[in-house]
This record gives C-alpha cells, sequence and structure tokens, in this order.
C-alpha cells in the first residue's frame, strides 16, 4: 500500500515545492488534499470529490480534519498538529465520506514548505484499503473463532468469548446468542457482549428478558427460516419488537445467523451496530459457516457428555456384582475370601484358607516386593500402598493373570494388624478406557478433518470466484496464489507453459514479507526446461509431484544453477514441496507448486488431492479463456473478412443482419450473407453456408460471395448466378459444398420485386403486412456436387410492410429434438414479429436463437432481414 | 466429445455401416476416416444406416455426398437407409432425396439393382 502512495507522491513531487500544479493532480487516480499552514484546504482534486463525496468549492478554506474525519471520528488533533509543522507521516487512519459512510484508508502525510523553507502545509494522499481491511479482518475474526471453540469446554464457557471475537474484530459492538427452547417452542436470549464504552443498557435488559416465538422478530425469523437475515435499520423494521429500545439507546444496523446442527436449528446469534448498514453478503456467507461450526461445537459436547454418563453406569454395576474382599492377618495368611473372590480369581474358599496371600493372588515376579512391604509396615507401622488404589496384575487359580485395582485397609483396631483388600477386576473398565479413548480420539481426528474440509471448501469457494472476477488468467491466477496463502502453502508459485517450450513465473506469493525478497532473488534463477526433477518434470509428465520431506536443494534442483537457487533458498526453511500441472482437454498448460515451511505441515495424499482439485478450476479457467480470447479473435477477423462491413443503405427499404460464430475456437463454421447493389436499380441478397471448417471455410465463403457478386452483375436470374456458383466449385478438385439463399430485389415505387433462387438451402420466409407467413422460393440441389442442380427462380411481390427473413440452418439447429429451435418455432416466433421493423425482427430472432443454443454452439448463426417500408 | 458411434457388420454381399449419434462437425472427419477403411476392401455395395442417426449438419452431409462421390467414381453401389426426420430434413432442404439412393429398410438392398 505504501508504494501506491509513493507513486503518486513521485507523480507529483516535482509540483509540491512552488505552487502545486491542480491539473496534474487531477489526472492521480487517489485522493490529494493539500493545506494551508493553518490545516485550511486548499487543493482537492478530483479524484477527492468522487472519492469523499465532497467537490471542491465545498471544501475550499474549511480545516481539512473536518472534512475528511468529520462528525463520529477521532480528529487526531496531535497529528493534525504534527504535520502542520512541518513533519511527514503515513499510517492508516479510518476516514470519512459525505455520505457518512467510513472508509479505512492509508494516509500519506508530506509537508509543503515556503522559499524560506518553513512549513507551509501539508500535502494528503489517501489511499482506500477498506476491502483489504475488511478481508484481513475476516480472515482473522475465522481464525479466532476456531480458536475460541476449540480451546472452551462448554458453550457457556465460549459464548461470551465468541460475540466478543465477532463483535470487536468485526465492529459490531452489540450482540446476544439465542437458544432454541423446544419444549415451549420459543427462542430465548441466553448470553448479552456488549463492547466496552457502548451505552445501550435499556436494550440489552430487555433481550435478556426476551423469548420470541418462531417468526417474531430477528431471532425468530432466522429460526423460523434457517436462513441469515440483514436488517438495514431495525427501528425501521415492521417485525422487529425491540424497535422501540433500539431506538431508545441508538442501534440501527443487525444481522443474525442461525447456529446449525443435526439438521435443525439449535440457535442464533445477532449484532447490532449504532448506524444503519447495508447488506454484506460475504460477511453473512461467513457468519452461516461460523453458526454451523458453533453448532458442531455444541454437537461434541452434548456427545462427549452421552460418554461420560454410560461409562459411570457401567462402573457402578461393576462395583456392586464384582468386588472381592480378601482379608490376611499380620504374617500373610488369608483369613477372608468372599464369594466374589471364588468367583474372580477361580479358588474356593476353603482351598485357600490359611494360604499365603502372596502366593494366591500375587504373579511370581511381584512377590518379593509384596511380602518387603508386609514385613516394613509389621515393623514399623510405615504403611507406603494402605488406603491407595492401586493397579497391579493378580493372578488366577489356573495361572492366568489379568489386570486388577486394589485397595488395602488396616482393619481398625486390629494387632497384630490384619489387612483386607477390595480387589476388582478392571479387564472390562480399562477396554471401556481404551475404546472412549479410541472414540474421542477419532471424533477429534473427525472433527479436525471437518474443520480442514469446511476450510477448503471456503477456500475453494473464495478461488472460484476469484477465477470468475476476470477471464484475465494473468490477473486471477496471482490472486489464486494470493489465496492459497497462508491456508495452504506458506509460498505459492504458478507457472506457465509458454509456446516457445521456456517456462514462466506468473505469480509468487510468500506468507512472510521477508520471503519476497528471497523469492525474487531466486526468480533471477531461469528455469532448465530439461531439468531431470521439479517442475519441468510436472510440465513434461502431466504428473503431480509430492515430497512430504522437502528443502531447498529440491527446489532448486530445475534451477539453471542449482547449486546457487539454494543457497537463496536456504533461509527459507522449506520443509514439505507439492507440485500439480494445470490440465485442461489433455493439454498441459502451467504448474502450481506449494511449499510449506512448517515442521508441522507435512504434505499429504489428501493435501495432493485438494491441490489437484484446486489445480483442476484454475486450469479450466485458463482453458476457458484461451479458447474465449480465440473464439472472440476469430469471429472478429471472420466477420471482419467474409461480411460486408456494414449493410447498404437502401432507400425504402430496411435492413438489418445478425451473425453469431460458432464456439468451438478455430472450428468455424462457413455461414455468411451478403447484400450488395447489382446496378440499374437491382439488388442481391445472399445468405448461405459453406460447409467447411477454419481457414478453408474462410477461404470457400470468400470464394461463394465474390462469385455470387460478380455473377449477379451478368446473369439477370438467380438461378443462372447460382449456377455460376455450381460451375466454381465444381472446379475445384476436392468436393466444395454450398448452399445459398439468393435473390434479387428492385424496389420501385413503394413496393418492390423479389426473385429468389435457392440451393440447398431452407427457403426464406415471407412475412406479409397482413402478417400472413410463407416460404420464398423453391427448394433446389446443394452446390458443389452435381452438374446440374435442380434450382428455379421464384418471382414474389412484396408491398409496403412486408418483411423477408433469409437464415442458416444454425438457426433451427434441432440437435436435442425435444428442446431444438426447429422450424416450426422459428415460423410462430416471427410470426409474433408482425408489425415490427427489420431490425426489430433480428433482435427477436436473435435472441430467441441464443437462448436456445448450448454454451459451446457447432453451428454458426447468420440472417437477414429485408423490410418494405410500410 | 461428440458421441458418435459406428457400428460396421458384414450383410450378404454388402457392407453395412450404422451411424448412432450425432454426424457434426466433431465426429464427420472420423467417421469419413472409417468408411474410406472399409472401402479399401473393395465392398460391391455399401450401405450407410442412417437410422440411429440422431442429428445431422452440413459437415455430415457433406461426408455421406463424398462418399457418394467415391462410390460411383469407384463403380460401387452406396445405398443410405433413411433417418428420421430431423436428418432426413437436411437431405430434403438440399434436393438430395432424388440424388442418392435411399430406402426405409436395408432388407431389400440385396435383391435388386434399383429400389
Amino acid at each position: 500500500m505504501g508504494r501506491v502512495a509513493d507513486e503518486a507522491q513521485g507523480r507529483i513531487s516535482g509540483a509540491l515545492s512552488g505552487a502545486i500544479e491542480p491539473l496534474l493532480l487531477d489526472l492521480v487516480q487517489t485522493a490529494v488534499v493539500a493545506t494551508d499552514a493553518g490545516g485550511s484546504i486548499t487543493h482537492w482534486n478530483r479524484f477527492a470529490e468522487t472519492f469523499y463525496g465532497w467537490s471542491r468549492g465545498e471544501v475550499e478554506g474549511r480545516p481539512f480534519a473536518d472534512v475528511i474525519f468529520g462528525p463520529g471520528l477521532p480528529i487526531h488533533v496531535e497529528l493534525v498538529a504534527r504535520v502542520l509543522s512541518g513533519k511527514a507521516w503515513e499510517g492508516e487512519l479510518p476516514t470519512r465520506k459525505r455520505d457518512g459512510t467510513i472508509r479505512q484508508t492509508f494516509v500519506s502525510f508530506s509537508p509543503i514548505r515556503d522559499d524560506a523553507g518553513q512549513p507551509a502545509g501539508t500535502v494528503a494522499i489517501c489511499v482506500d484499503i477498506t476491502a483489504r481491511k475488511d478481508a484481513e479482518q475476516r480472515l482473522y475474526a475465522q481464525y479466532a473463532i476456531t480458536r475460541v471453540l476449540a480451546e472452551a469446554e462448554t458453550l457457556r464457557e465460549a459464548t461470551p468469548r465468541l460475540l466478543q471475537t465477532v463483535g470487536e474484530t468485526l465492529d459490531w459492538p452489540v450482540g446476544a446468542i439465542w437458544r432454541v427452547d423446544q419444549a415451549n417452542d420459543v427462542i430465548r436470549c441466553v448470553d448479552v457482549w456488549v463492547a466496552p464504552g457502548a451505552n445501550v443498557e435499556e436494550f440489552v435488559n430487555l433481550t435478556r428478558q426476551t423469548a420470541l416465538p418462531p417468526g417474531r422478530g430477528l431471532p425468530g425469523r432466522v429460526w423460523e427460516s434457517g436462513e441469515s437475515l440483514w436488517i438495514v435499520d431495525v427501528v425501521h423494521d415492521t417485525n422487529f419488537p425491540r424497535a422501540p429500545a433500539a431506538y431508545a439507546v441508538g442501534l440501527h444496523g443487525a444481522f443474525g445467523f442461525p447456529i446449525t446442527g443435526r439438521g435443525e436449528i439449535l440457535g442464533v446469534i445477532e449484532f447490532f451496530a449504532p448506524e444503519t448498514r447495508e447488506p454484506d453478503e460475504r460477511l453473512l456467507e461467513m457468519m452461516a459457516a461460523v453458526g454451523s461450526r458453533i453448532g458442531q461445537f455444541i454437537e461434541r459436547r452434548e456427545a462427549e457428555a452421552a460418554v461420560r454418563e454410560s461409562e459411570g453406569r457401567k462402573a457402578a454395576i461393576l462395583e456392586s456384582a464384582l468386588d472381592c474382599i480378601v482379608s490376611m492377618d499380620h504374617r500373610g495368611r488369608i483369613i477372608e475370601w468372599n464369594p466374589a473372590a471364588e468367583q474372580t480369581f477361580g479358588h474356593v474358599r476353603d482351598d485357600v484358607m490359611g494360604r499365603p496371600l502372596v502366593e494366591v493372588i500375587i504373579p511370581p515376579a511381584l512377590r518379593d516386593r509384596h511380602r518387603r512391604g508386609l514385613a516394613r509396615h509389621v515393623a514399623t507401622g510405615e504403611a507406603r500402598i494402605l488406603g491407595q488404589r492401586l493397579e497391579l496384575p493378580a493372578l488366577r487359580g489356573d495361572g492366568s493373570e489379568f489386570p486388577a485395582e486394589l485397595t488395602i485397609t488396616r482393619v481398625e483396631a486390629s494387632n497384630p494388624p490384619m489387612f483386607t483388600g477390595v480387589i476388582r477386576d478392571i479387564t472390562d473398565r480399562l477396554r471401556t478406557e481404551a475404546e472412549r479413548e479410541r472414540l474421542l480420539e477419532a471424533e477429534q481426528a473427525a472433527r479436525e478433518a471437518a474443520e480442514r474440509a469446511t476450510e477448503r471448501l471456503t477456500f475453494l469457494a473464495d478461488v472460484s470466484s476469484a477465477l470468475a472476477s476476470s477471464l484475465d488468467y494473468r490477473r486471477t491466477l496471482p490472486r489464486v496464489a494470493r489465496l492459497a496463502i497462508p491456508r495452504v502453502a506458506d509460498a505459492c508459485l504458478v507457472y506457465m507453459l509458454q509456446e516457445d517450450g521456456s517456462i514462466a513465473r506468473l505469480a509468487m506469493e510468500h506468507a512472510d514479507p521477508a520471503h519476497h525478497a528471497i523469492g525474487e532473488r531466486a526468480a533471477e534463477f531461469r528455469i532448465n526446461p530439461d531439468a531431470p526433477e521439479g517442475v519441468p518434470k510436472v510440465l513434461r509428465t502431466g504428473r503431480s509431484e509430492l515430497h512430504p520431506e522437502a528443502d531447498a536443494r529440491l527446489l532448486a534442483a530445475d534451477a539453471d544453477d542449482p547449486e546457487g537457487q539454494a543457497r537463496v533458498l536456504e533461509p527459507m526453511g522449506i520443509a514439505s514441496w507439492m507440485c500439480v500441472p494445470l490440465m485442461a482437454r489433455g493439454r498441459i498448460l502451467g504448474a502450481v507448486s506449494f511449499i510449506s515451511r512448517r515442521a508441522g505441515r507435512r504434505y499429504d495424499g489428501d493435501d495432493l488431492a485438494f491441490a489437484e482439485d484446486l489445480a483442476r478450476r484454475a486450469a479450466m479457467a485458463i482453458d476457458n479463456a484461451r479458447l474465449f480470447e480465440e473464439r472472440t479473435r476469430i469471429a472478429r477477423s471472420l466477420q471482419r473478412s467474409l461480411l460486408p462491413p456494414e449493410l447498404p443503405q437502401i432507400p425504402g427499404l430496411e435492413v438489418a443482419a445478425r451473425y453469431r460464430p460458432a464456439g468451438l475456437g478455430n472450428e468455424v463454421g462457413g455461414d455468411f450473407y451478403d447484400l450488395f447493389e447489382i446496378g440499374g436499380g437491382r439488388w442481391g441478397v445472399a445468405v448461405g453456408d459453406v460447409c467447411g471448417k477454419g481457414a478453408e471455410a474462410a477461404a470457400l465463403t470468400g470464394l461463394a460471395r465474390y462469385t455470387i457478386r460478380e455473377a449477379a452483375a451478368h446473369h439477370d436470374r438467380p438461378s443462372k448466378v447460382l449456377a455460376s456458383l455450381n460451375q466454381a466449385l465444381l472446379r475445384h478438385e476436392e468436393l466444395q459444398l454450398c448452399t445459398v439463399a439468393f435473390a434479387q430485389l428492385e424496389p420501385k415505387n413503394g413496393k418492390a420485386r423479389l426473385i429468389v433462387s435457392c440451393g440447398g438451402h431452407p427457403l426464406p420466409l415471407l412475412l406479409r403486412a397482413n402478417g400472413h407467413l410463407e416460404p420464398a422460393g423453391e427448394p433446389g440441389t446443394i452446390l458443389g456436387v452435381f452438374e446440374d442442380p435442380d434450382v428455379a427462380d421464384m418471382d414474389v411481390e412484396l408491398g409496403p410492410g412486408d418483411s423477408v427473413l433469409f437464415y442458416t440452418d444454425g438457426v433451427t439447429d434441432e440437435r436435442t429434438a425435444t428442446e431444438g429451435f426447429g422450424e416450426k418455432r422459428l415460423k410462430s416466433i416471427l410470426r409474433s414479429c408482425h408489425g415490427m421493423g427489420a431490425e426489430g425482427i433480428a433482435d427477436v430472432i436473435d435472441r430467441a436463437v441464443m437462448e436456445f443454443r448450448p454454451e459451446d454452439p457447432r453451428d454458426d448463426v447468420a440472417l437477414l432481414v429485408v423490410r418494405l417500408a410500410p | 466429445m461428440s458421441d458418435l458411434e459406428v457400428d460396421v457388420r458384414q450383410a450378404e454381399g454388402a457392407v453395412h455401416v450404422a451411424l448412432q449419434g450425432e454426424l457434426d462437425i466433431l465426429s464427420a472427419e472420423r467417421v469419413e476416416q472409417e468408411l474410406r477403411r472399409i472401402e479399401e476392401a473393395l465392398p460391391s455395395t455399401m450401405i450407410i444406416d442412417l437410422r440411429p442417426l440422431r442429428f445431422i449438419d452440413s459437415t455430415g452431409l457433406r461426408m455421406v455426398l463424398a462418399a457418394d462421390l467415391r462410390a460411383r467414381r469407384d463403380g460401387r453401389r452406396l445405398v443410405i437407409v433413411r433417418g428420421p426426420d430431423t436428418v432426413q430434413r437436411v437431405f430434403r432442404i438440399a434436393l438430395l432425396d432424388r440424388r442418392l439412393e435411399f430406402v426405409d429398410d436395408p432388407g431389400a438392398v440385396g435383391e435388386n439393382g434399383e429400389t
């Protein structure tokens, strides 16, 4: 942004020393304001007029701070004093337009000095950066929301921080969250956030007490429709019960969006602003995504609670059914063995009574430790394990082991001491725990995948809209590269394969500004198109390259000086790299390279699939753009060379023509039309179709048109003209076909005589002034095949207001029989043109044909209308 | 891109070529190559069956006429089985219905020379 200001400054710097040249300033596409030493506006360029909405006359002599900051914004007293005292300053400041809207601007102040070098005023250059700031803030808000949701345990905990995050970053000072109360069929406010300093107590208190039925108020409407809603001014909204309170505290603009989960609306979040605000579709789209993310959060927490509850129940059952109670004396001999112990250990009571407990239930490896502990306790009274819950392996009668939980207590007042152990088989619990952990992990992974997928979808949507914003891929591709940062890469480069086989870097974006310099130095190395690795390999093979582990040397492998470029790239700390081809219709157009610096982001198969998806979209856009360029170029050149540059003016006649080229790039059909003076008050009208494609068709079209013109001068019957054309076509060795409707037209005394002849062409249609429709002419043989074509002449008398439509078969293309345009439909549309002029008829038919055409029509369309003045 | 299928069968002294789909600027050249390949085997009769054809444009028309010219040059009989109305209309407008040998039923072809 600084660069833009510098440029503007550079352009006017010469003028700053003495008097400012106003004419020059008016050429600058940036608002430029100059003041005198007191800060009063002396110059206000044309761009400032359109940008701020104040004319030069209105602001000259006024203090500039009053104008560009105006009511409602800080007027920066200190800053103003500083810049008027001869200091330069630049930075981002909000400024205000005449209509009250606030624009984020980058403002650069430069001092003006008089001849003695004393401060004589300042020049401010204001560049609008609102769009960039908005985008930055939104991106930041999305990250902040994701963080809040990831860190919070409960929705109650997350809510105030969510409202605060959205409200502060996007500048909506009042926000509220509402939950649906299914039982009572109302939606209730559960929390409100207010920005510090906002004095809206009355409104907030009312909101907290409000419950609304479906369809009522902002939350009720969002709840009912499931759609986000924007209200420019709630005070004047007919379905906003809190309007009086909003009016009282000065709240106007508002929007709300649903919290969606499990396919239903769980709640609504609404925000308010102190001024009216125009609807912002991008913001609503973003908030819809936020709403579903909050919904996912709620679902996840509820799922976790359910898992905890069921686990608790299971534990209770285990407790009552499976506890073993075993007691031993001070020597460690068993004196108590309950039925549960019998079942768990597989020893009946009588077999174990009096035996050392250690030998019965402790696996051999742990016995010594157990014996020492018991001896120590008996000798010293020291207890390490008493009263604690221990987990340890226990031994069954059959020699197998199982995980057990053991709690040992000393039987009170026993001397010598006796001990009771409560032992529980925790195999199931451990399994449950492992299961729960696995479930939680899987859920976590699924949630992360879902979040990544959402983010990618948002990204792809952004990419698609960037690609659609222009057909010039030299402009859209750099934008796509910019969007990839930092979401999928730390650096993104786009390469295009040039016609001479060399490889050009079309775009290069780095997340870290410090790396731009590195990138630019790396770009000084040429790409070796024959390098066995790297981008040239992708361009050669059309296959993607994925390197989860990458370094500077790998990336530099395709440079003309690999070692040199590797040294330049080294400081970037490259961690991972993938490169995908831009391919459309089997042709490799270029490649996109994604570089990751963070060790945490190693590209994997998922990333590659995503990058390939991205590349497919980009390639399609490039291909479309190229096709479009090609189509436009060919259509133009064809029209220029083969159609009359403009139709001649004929007294007493109206004429109109339309031509639509086929949509397949260089595959052009050969429709043509012509209208020319034969002499002696007669005119020639021709519409035809040469059956070929490309350059061949173009050549044939030229031949047909000039042969017709030439022959028309020598023959007085149109059928003779067609016979001449037939002979000319037969002279070619290759089969050259042409269909033509040719007519001679002789206007005289408000009427006209029309003689029509057709060679293999649809008959022209005659629309009489009284609305009657009839074909003109008789079917004739296609030209260029037979020595003796059947072509006949037909005389038609035209009266005032009669029209004749000449057309090619592209008009009636019946490719798709059910939807095709067809001859019948053409006739009925032409009938509806009764009473219209030639231009009107041509327009109606052209529009109707275009409506029915596929996006890439294979046939071109030509039509010509002649109408006798009514 | 263009959906046109060529189905070639040998039938009692004639080669039967059925064209299915759309015969237009995208497919005509391919079909013409296919026909020339079949002609190399010097069949005495070639039947081009247009019944399964949905659409034909002027390029397709040219392909049929070129096949007819080659047949006349090489002394081969070329018979065309009439296609649906949208296809026949194109031949009608070009006034070719009386210049080429059209039949409704390919079964009748082998028996007599002309129909």
